[in-house]
């Protein structure tokens, strides 16, 4: 098992007021999965994922990462961001190499910097400002940066949400290969997402979160033979089950 | 837990008891404090029309500069090297100039009201400019396309847009008007010294006299009167404005109040509502007639051309008497200029050093923010000009003007560094801090490549404005009369401050005034500009 998430719990203060956003969640994470979890808005989903990398304290429970209490430091989870967080002084390349700095020498860095611009499809743009990317390319380097580190457990918050249909497909499908390759990180993924259709596209497990306060309403393991087929009947079937598990 | 308004109305609170107590004990000791409260109506009125009057001259300026393609080609020059003049270099000429129209306290009044003027009429007009050149094209499109043009558009599409800038500037005009105001009301022109009376000339009058007791009072009646008005004007219009902000993204959170702020609210949105109507009443009526239309017009062609033709009247006599008659004095004036910008160098090091370790602090400690700010406000809201008198009588006694001068300037110039990289830090996006975070990037790198490079556009904008503030405080901190004794350091602020009281000499204060605007002008295009752009070009997240 990679990383088990205990009972967790978390609660917001508003105006004095206590409210509930996560009740008790239980999920354990194993090697090889690629997890999507889906919940209508407001379902405490985003907190959970930043609960899981660390950026967040659970009110109650843990999260453990191989069996230790998960840091938000630690190299070995990384995460990919929505809006794709991206310093707009440094270059593609600078982008990278700053999160390889601390433990890298400068060489190391600006090799493995380079790999992943390529693994990426970036080739040609490592001195280029992310203010001259288009969104896709931009998350391009989202996800080259948050694959630098090596990372054994990658977490996304919404990565393909602003992005146009073509390019979040070309990019998925690069996801689903760099997670399929054993040379490659990651071993496995967490990913939010409120596009149910993208989630049975790439998860093998999709977990659905209720309304708030966001409890777990099912663990689906996805059957479905890769690579998989969007006009498939049996894909539709799917998509249809976690909405109804949604609604 | 308490609000920030709680805060700010405590220290206000603690500040009127203070005030009251010198007020009713001291009667007796104290004559001058009877007149107090008429000191304060008066000062208060004076910056009241200044305000107005810098409100008025905003929009329509603003309103040409926009809309006039051919107009925008003198007047935006036109409006940086104004911008760009010490104010309080030009002042006792323009003293001279009101009192010759106007004769007696009229005259000087007016002089007084149109230095407030100057100090704040500047930046309001540029946030107008702004604010209506960076009005998004669909929403005028959508304006035009439902026929919302001409007068119905100022109602509902020019004015509003103005909203959020001109709030904004008009706190930092009130800010800066207050220093400008302690200056305007003991004026020395040539062998004359006029009086008006008011909370400045009482701060200065008490401390010349030596009487700290009668100063402080002085001093906490006027923090009293900025911190009131920033509690029931300011806050609340500024969360008035923010409903006309055109930026969409993510909801502005109102600020804490202790009060119900929809009453001062509704009333700013009918005095608002009220000055629209008049400006289209103005404008339909001036539209209806073409005479009326094209009287204005040239009136107002008149008055500027009259006016220029003025300042060149003045700027040609003075040449020819200068190249007549050259100064000796003038030809150290370089060397002033070179004195003084290292004083102002060494104030704006000091600024940094402390300043960005303090505004990172504060901003990313919530109580700091929630008990701090609310006393730096209060220190920022005294004029540094206040206080400069009780710091020569300290220093007098205990060590070097030119520390005196340099912690005067630095009074002068902090308060925008830090005001606006609080803002700056604040406002990084919260991802760019998980990204940190999550990817470990701590000390020395993160500050090297996150944090200082974040604060960069904030730097630059605090730097400009702190920059404009320090070479005014100069001319203030490189002279000082007390007690009959003249005290100086040799520089710019000096040469002028001479030319002006002790040895009259108009060609001196002119040519120290030109060459100080130059030098500011150069230092613009040649350090702020270019940073200016880089920061927002590059520096800026999205």
């Amino acid at each position: 098992m990679l990383a088990e998430i205990k009972n967790v719990s978390k609660t917001f203060e508003s105006n004095g007021n206590k409210i509930l956003a996560l009740d008790s969640i239980n999920i354990s994470v194993e090697d090889n999965d690629f997890i999507c979890i889906v919940g209508p808005s407001g379902c405490g989903k985003s907190t959970l994922l930043r609960i899981i990398v660390g950026l967040e304290k659970p009110t109650s429970g843990e999260v453990l990462f191989k069996g230790k209490e998960i840091a938000p430091d630690n190299p070995k989870v990384s995460m990919v961001f929505q809006n794709f967080a991206l310093f707009p002084w440094l270059t593609v390349k600078e982008n990278i190499e700053l999160v390889l700095e601390s433990t890298k020498t400068a060489r190391e860095a600006g090799n493995i910097a380079c790999k992943y611009i390529t693994a990426v499809g970036l080739d040609g743009f490592e001195s280029v400002y992310p203010r001259e990317l288009s969104g896709g390319m931009k998350q391009r380097v989202g996800f080259a940066r948050a694959l630098a580190v090596e990372p054994v457990l990658l977490c996304m918050d919404e990565p393909f949400s602003s992005l146009d249909a073509l390019t979040s497909q070309n990019l998925k499908d690069e996801l689903l290969m760099l997670w399929g390759d054993i040379n490659m990180p990651p071993d496995a993924v967490i990913m939010v997402t409120h596009n149910v259709e993208e989630a049975v596209y790439l998860a093998n497990r999709i977990i659905v979160l209720s309304p708030r306060p966001g409890k777990i309403v099912a663990d689906l393991k996805i059957e479905l033979e890769r690579p998989r087929n969007r006009k498939d009947p049996e894909f539709y079937r799917w998509v249809d089950k976690v909405y109804s598990l949604i609604v | 837990m308490m609000k920030k308004g709680h805060f700010i109305l405590g220290i206000i609170l603690f500040l009127i008891s203070i005030t009251l107590a010198f007020y009713f004990f001291d009667f007796i000791d104290f004559p001058e404090l009877q007149l107090l409260p008429y000191y304060a109506v008066s000062s208060f009125l004076r910056m009241g029309f200044a305000y107005f009057f810098a409100l008025c001259f905003a929009l329509s300026y603003g309103y040409i500069l926009a809309t006039n393609e051919s107009a925008r080609k003198f007047m935006l020059p036109f409006l940086d090297i104004l911008q760009s003049v010490p104010i309080l270099g030009f002042f006792p000429a323009a003293v001279l100039f009101f009192i010759g129209i106007f004769n007696g306290r009229l005259g000087v009044e007016i002089a007084a009201v149109f230095l407030i003027f100057t100090s704040m009429a500047w930046n309001m007009t540029f946030g107008v400019y702004e604010s209506l050149t960076s009005i998004p094209k669909e929403l005028v499109e959508a304006s035009n396309s439902f026929g919302i043009r001409g007068w119905n558009s100022l109602e509902s599409l020019i004015l509003p847009a103005c909203v959020p800038k001109l709030v904004y500037n008009s706190i930092i005009s009130w800010s800066v008007g207050w220093f400008f105001l302690v200056a305007s009301e003991i004026i020395s022109a040539g062998s004359e010294t006029y009086k008006l009376p008011g909370l400045g000339s009482f701060l200065i009058d008490s401390t010349y006299a030596g009487k700290t007791a009668l100063m402080l009072v002085g001093l906490s009646t006027l923090v009293i009167i900025i911190l009131l008005l920033e509690l029931f004007i300011w806050k609340p219009m500024q969360s008035w404005a923010n409903k006309y902000s055109y930026d969409y993204s993510g909801e502005k959170k109102p600020g804490e109040f202790i009060f119900d702020l929809r009453i001062i609210m509704n009333l700013f949105r009918v005095i608002f509502k009220t000055f629209s109507r008049i400006t289209v009443t103005l404008y339909i009526m001036v539209h209806r007639y073409k005479i009326v239309k094209n009287l204005l017009k040239y009136s107002g062609y008149f008055l500027l051309i009259s006016m220029l033709a003025y300042l060149a009247y003045i700027l040609i006599n003075s040449i020819t008497k200068l190249l007549l008659n050259m100064p000796v004095e003038a030809y150290s004036i370089p060397q002033a200029i070179a004195y003084s910008f290292l004083r102002l160098s060494a104030a704006y090091v000091i600024c940094i050093i402390w300043t960005i370790p303090a505004a990172y602090f504060i901003a990313k400690n919530r109580n700091a923010s929630l008990y701090l700010i609310p006393i730096m406000e209060v220190a920022a809201s005294i004029p540094a000009i206040a206080l400069f008198p009780a710091m020569v009588v300290i220093f007098i006694k205990y060590g070097s003007l030119e520390i005196a001068a340099i912690i005067l300037i630095l009074l002068g110039m902090q308060w925008y560094l830090l005001f606006n990289l609080i803002a700056g830090v604040k406002s990084i996006p919260k991802d760019a801090q998980n990204v940190a975070t999550s990817f470990g990037i701590k000390g020395a790198l993160y500050w090297k490549k996150v944090i200082l490079p974040a604060m960069f556009p904030s730097f630059t904008t605090g730097s400009i404005t702190a920059w404009g503030g320090g070479w005014n405080t100069l001319i203030v901190a490189e002279y000082i009369v007390y007690k009959g004794q003249e005290y100086h350091l040799f520089g710019i602020g000096y040469l002028l401050d001479k030319a002006t009281f002790e040895t009259p000499n108009s060609s001196m204060v002119l040519l120290s005034v030109i060459s100080m605007a130059v030098t500011i002008m150069i230092l613009n295009r040649l350090i702020w500009k270019p940073l200016y752009r880089k920061a927002f070009s590059k520096y800026k997240f999205d």
